[in-house]
């Protein structure tokens, strides 16, 4: 039962923060309630993990104000806000290698009296007895969370998934009012999150509240009360899932454009991706097939499989944390624990080095960090003509024509450059070695859609080179309209893929957003409500 | 009383000087993670503030210059000497420990190492220069009046009792939810932070008992050997204490005890009665400290846990008041 | 006042001398991203096998220090080839590579002790009167190691800028990931920037030497914290930074001299690095951000 008027206890106001010139936090602006679950969603680059690391104390607030618990905690450094009884988890699990999972429990409990070094050292009995309290308590914790047996075992031991559930069961021994989870499902199995989902509704019920940034949107709709949607820095819409799946502005910021206005049944054209290779399909110069990687030991994709053809361009689409990026990395050699096999012009590349690949004709522009900031334009092309053995000036001239945003930059430091003359550069630089295969990730992540225009241009150029392009796309719409074959990727596996055409009029609101999606009527009446209002 | 139970009785005095001072790195860097590059420093401090507290005040036609010059009992000036390591070690955290990076306080502490050794040897009123001083009265022997030959079995028992009573604070020490922290802060002080640890004030913590352990552990080396000038404590004997730890094993104190045997005591004293090259006066000197530097990284590579690994934290004082298992899934 | 021109020419010797061995030390930690803890002995390295292939083998005294540079770039290849790319290749922790780069410090300073001996040597350049420049006094040699320091900074400014394996070092200090998916072969560069990095102590050592006249196993390591203090004060990981670092530091130190006895040079030096580590940490972010 809630009270009348619930309190808050997380007030977020107007929050900004700024890496270098770019603003991943924008004026955010929220709300959360006393003992409800709380969601932080939005696109990749919204700024939700920024923003819950300004929170949380890991990062100062450049501007706005965040009061928790009554308290004006801006500013404070980390410890101090903990201590006020906000506690947060890290999306990638920290544990603590280097002391049993049991230790990691000790480790949270607050104004424990055996840290004092007085205690430490003349009244051992003091941390003792209060050790003999916090282990029933983490013992019982870890029987809930299911790692009792494995309490003396030095955490870096642990599993992927167990790792995952000690980052929680670590975090509830911190005695949180409220507890901020980066991605507490990332790459957690599916009887994993219910088990997850259980325990945090369990807390809930102790008087814990939440906020978790998440990206599986399902998960969100089943246990969140109350759902943040941040794009661009700043709050977009707040309310409850199955609400804010209809929501146009929300929808439009996780595929962008048009594509809310045709939601149909999949036609004949798109299929389950199957590995086959459709009839209509040219000749592939890149196959990965059955390709499962991930980080550490959780797999992030299993068995997803893609192709490119030259002169064509490929887009991967899917919901954040489909593993677009992850299958980028993993053709081109960057991730060590992978299966699966990769074809380059029909050679096995699949353990070759990265550098290797980006010598026989692969060339890769990763999302973040794609150029060299403190070398010029010009040099950072040199550098994408390493190996050439004469002629790399010719070259990089060459690539300026194909670039003429770049051409008059052609001195600039590239750490002066926008972010989209940057994407441009990660691109240009790509070509330098003439490559058969270029593999783009999110071109276009952060740009303004004029300019998004202008990257998908030169896409199209780069292709019409008989360069095959594969392009990590978080726009569906762009992807639909410009490359010629789309893949959907869902939770780490291919969903389907087609012509992009084809794809486009399928029902992908409903694959990126969960739930059924809205219908074409539904969508319509809701548009005259907000008009008429 | 022969000259072997003499000389055997100096290397016991050695040999718990030399586990004060293992402690005390394990305490700074086994438990904290804090790489104290110039650990010899706070140990020299130490003996020399112990020193000229317990020497009477230089007259004028004294050939040598110090200051203080206190007369004052060994307890007292014990306890000056490790307040003096102390305070430089709050001084060096001061400035090094804010930052995270592992780097920045090994710089400083380098620098502040070579920064005192050249001051200590150039400057000559404070510890009378490259000369050092000489002098110090034996700890206690103007009550016990022993012969050298008794005396030395009298400091023995001394330090002993001092290496126990520091040993058990340093077994305490690891033991308790403060060194859990201190700990956690080693593995990733950000989730210590993330808790609500105050890791600059913690590791500072272990800073400045490390430099107490070395402060003390230099007190003892002066009272027993009665003078100390720059030669006795250069960069190289900091490689030595490191030696020790690593090759006994970090986190471990019953390891960082081996190490002090193995190391300094049975190493070190072992090749001393190595023939001296004529000619070549150095030479056993120097390729002992090759030997401990190629032992430093010989350690890292085949054994970086070294001969007694850090052990698992156990609880034996909790009684277990129910049958536990996990929790099934219902699904 | 003349006495300030006067420490103001020492300055500039001090700061060339400074600068040759900054600029080594910057250079390989951004490339590698770790500090080498045993650089000052690759300087008495340098200087010592000038002094042997001048007196053991008689070869010409300025051969002899050509040679000498080049040997000591050779031997900073062989160490991290041999001992510091295992160890970074074994996913070592940060923490290790520092010790084990501290653990080669006392080895190596004693190798060249077991090999040459505690005393003093000095290599055998002509001794010359100073002679005015201006307001300031100067020894041909010192003329000539201000000389050669600009000269040097001038080719690795070439070298960084104009050549693709200088540019290729570069571009692995901004990002070691980014350009191996360029195509670059980051194991050479590394290999070549450890050429470099040996190559400017050795000479930093000789002329460190030439400056000093006379020098023992130990200089070099005593040096090593008047090196940090300009690495730092310009920014570590930055090679111009370093210089300008080496000059600040340099000037400092000697013109401190007209107001401090100068026994406390090197104490000027220590207060500039604590200072720049209290109050200006700014020049250190780079630091900070490569530690991810």
């Amino acid at each position: 039962m809630r009270s009348l008027t619930p309190e808050i206890i997380l007030e977020v106001s107007s929050v900004s923060y700024a890496f270098g010139g770019v603003k991943a936090v924008d004026g955010s602006t929220f709300t959360l309630q006393r003992g409800l679950i709380g969601a932080l969603i939005g696109p990749n680059g919204a700024g939700k993990t920024t923003l819950i690391n300004v929170a949380s104390g890991a990062l100062g607030a450049q501007g706005g104000r965040i009061s928790f618990n009554g308290l004006d905690i801006t500013g404070w450094p980390s410890h101090r806000v903990a201590r006020s009884g906000l506690i947060r988890t890290f999306q990638i699990s920290r544990e603590l290698g280097g002391m049993t999972v049991l230790e990691n429990m000790l480790v949270p409990p607050p104004d424990q009296a055996g840290e004092q070094l007085f205690n430490a050292v003349f009244r051992p009995s003091v941390g003792r007895k209060q050790d003999r309290r916090l282990v029933e308590l983490a013992l019982t914790q870890l029987e809930n969370f299911g790692l009792y047996s494995s309490r003396d075992q030095y955490a870096r031991n642990l599993s992927g998934g167990q790792k995952r559930l000690l980052e929680l069961a670590r975090g509830v021994m911190g005695e949180p009012k409220l507890m901020v989870l980066d991605e507490p499902f990332a790459g957690v199995n599916p009887a994993l999150i219910e088990r997850l989902e259980e325990h945090i509704r369990e807390l809930r019920q102790g008087g814990i509240t939440f906020l978790m940034v998440e990206h599986n949107l399902n998960v969100v709709e089943r246990i969140c009360d109350h759902v943040v949607v941040m794009a661009e820095g700043r709050t977009l819409a707040t309310g409850r899932m199955a609400d804010l799946r209809r929501n146009e502005e929300v929808i439009t910021a996780y595929l962008g454009g048009a594509l809310t206005k045709r939601a149909q049944p999949a036609p004949a054209g798109a299929q389950p991706t199957t590995g086959g290779m459709p009839s209509e399909r040219g000749p592939a110069v890149l196959v990965a097939e059955s390709i499962t990687a991930g980080y550490g030991k959780v797999p992030v994709i299993q068995d997803v499989t893609l192709q490119a053809e030259p002169g064509k361009v490929v887009a991967m689409v899917g919901p954040n944390g489909a593993g677009k990026s992850t299958m980028l990395k993993a053709v081109f050699g960057l991730l060590r624990n992978k299966s699966g096999r990769v074809l380059l012009a029909g050679e096995d590349i699949g353990a070759w080095p990265a550098f290797r690949i980006a010598r026989n004709g692969m060339a890769y522009v990763p999302q973040v960090i794609n150029v060299f900031t403190s070398m010029t334009v010009f040099e950072n092309l040199e550098m994408g003509g390493y190996t050439l053995k004469k002629g790399v000036q010719a070259r990089a001239n060459e690539v300026l024509e194909i670039f003429p945003d770049l051409k008059t930059a052609r001195s600039k430091k590239a750490g002066n450059l926008s972010g989209g003359q940057r994407n441009m550069l990660g691109m240009a630089r790509a070509l330098m070695l003439e490559p058969k295969v270029v593999l783009l990730d999110e071109p276009t992540a952060g740009l303004s859609p004029a300019y998004t225009a202008i990257v998908w241009d030169q896409i199209r150029r780069v292709a019409a080179l008989g360069t095959a392009v594969v392009v990590v796309e978080q726009n569906v719409d762009l992807a639909v309209n410009h490359a010629d074959w789309v893949y959907v990727l869902v939770a780490g596996r291919n969903r389907l893929d087609g012509k992009a055409r084809e794809v486009g009029l399928v029902d992908l609101p409903s694959i990126f957003l969960g739930g059924q999606g809205p219908t074409e009527p539904e969508l319509r009446a809701e548009r005259k409500v907000n008009e008429g209002g | 009383m022969g000259p072997i139970a003499y000389y055997l009785a100096t290397l016991v005095v050695y040999f718990f000087i030399f586990a004060i001072l293992t402690w005390g790195l394990n305490i700074q860097f086994g438990s904290a993670g804090i790489l104290n590059f110039t650990y010899i420093t706070f140990f020299a401090i130490g003996a020399y503030f112990t020193g000229v507290a317990m020497m009477a005040r230089p007259t004028t036609d004294s050939n040598m210059r110090y200051i203080l010059g206190l007369n004052w009992p060994f307890i007292p000036s014990l306890l000056l000497g490790a307040l003096a390591a102390g305070l430089l070690g709050l001084l060096v955290g001061l400035v090094a420990l804010r930052r995270l990076r592992s780097d920045y306080l090994a710089i400083v502490t380098v620098s502040v190492g070579a920064i005192v050794y050249d001051f200590v040897n150039v400057n000559t009123s404070a510890f009378n220069g490259g000369d050092g001083i000489a002098g110090v009265p034996y700890p206690f022997n103007d009550q016990l009046n022993l012969d050298p030959n008794t005396y030395i079995f009298f400091y023995v028992g001394l330090t002993g009792f001092v290496m126990l009573v520091l040993g058990v604070v340093a077994f305490r020490l690891y033991k308790s939810p403060l060194g859990r922290t201190l700990r956690a802060i080693r593995e990733d002080s950000d989730v210590a932070a993330a808790f609500g640890k105050d890791t600059y004030r913690f590791r500072m913590i272990a800073m400045v008992i490390g430099c107490l352990y070395a402060g003390i552990a230099g007190g003892l080396l002066i009272g027993f050997i009665s003078a100390l000038n720059p030669g006795g404590w250069t960069a190289g004997e900091t490689f030595i204490i490191w030696a020790a730890l690593l090759v006994g094993g970090r986190g471990n104190n019953w390891g960082a005890l081996l190490g002090a045997f193995l190391v300094p005591v049975l190493f070190v004293e072992a090749t001393r009665f190595l023939p001296e090259i004529p000619g070549h006066p150095v030479l056993i000197a120097a390729i002992r400290n090759m030997i401990v530097g190629g032992l430093l990284i010989g350690v890292l590579w085949f054994r970086p846990e070294g001969i007694l690994p850090e052990r698992k934290a156990r609880f034996p004082f909790v009684g277990s008041t129910q049958p536990r298992k996990d929790a099934q899934l219902d699904s | 006042m003349s006495l300030l021109f006067l420490s103001f020419g020492f300055g500039l010797i001090t700061a060339s001398v400074l600068a040759l061995a900054a600029v080594g030390l910057s250079l390989q930690f951004g490339v590698t991203n770790y500090i080498n803890f045993a650089y000052g002995e690759f300087l008495t390295i340098g200087a010592y096998l000038a002094w042997t292939l001048n007196h053991w083998l008689h070869v010409n005294v300025w051969l002899s220090m050509v040679i000498a540079t080049l040997l000591t770039g050779v031997f900073g290849v062989v160490t991290n080839q041999f001992l510091l790319r295992p160890f970074s290749k074994k996913g070592k922790p940060l923490l290790f590579l520092l010790i084990v780069t501290f653990g080669l410090s006392l080895f190596l300073s004693n190798l060249v002790l077991a090999i040459w001996g505690p005393d003093f040597v000095n290599l055998d350049v002509p001794r010359q009167q100073p002679f005015s420049v201006g307001p300031m006094l100067f020894t041909a040699n010192q003329l000539a190691i201000i000389a050669i320091a600009v000269v040097v900074m001038l080719a690795l400014h070439l070298l960084l800028t104009r050549t693709e394996i200088g540019k290729a070092m570069r571009a692995m200090s901004d990002s070691v990931d980014l350009a191996q998916v360029s195509g670059i072969d980051t194991d050479r560069i590394t290999s070549f920037t450890w050429l470099v990095s040996g190559c400017l102590a050795g000479l930093a050592g000789i002329v460190l030497a030439i400056n000093l006249t006379s020098f023992q196993p130990a200089f070099g390591g005593e040096f090593l914290f008047v090196i940090f203090a300009a690495v730092i004060l310009g920014g570590v990981g930055s090679p111009y930074g370093a210089i300008l670092g080496a000059l600040v530091i340099g000037l400092a130190t000697e013109m401190s001299g007209v107001f401090l006895d100068s026994a406390y040079k090197n104490d000027v030096a220590f207060a500039l690095l604590v200072l720049m580590l209290l109050l200006r940490p700014q020049g250190l972010i780079r630091m900070a951000g490569k530690a991810a």
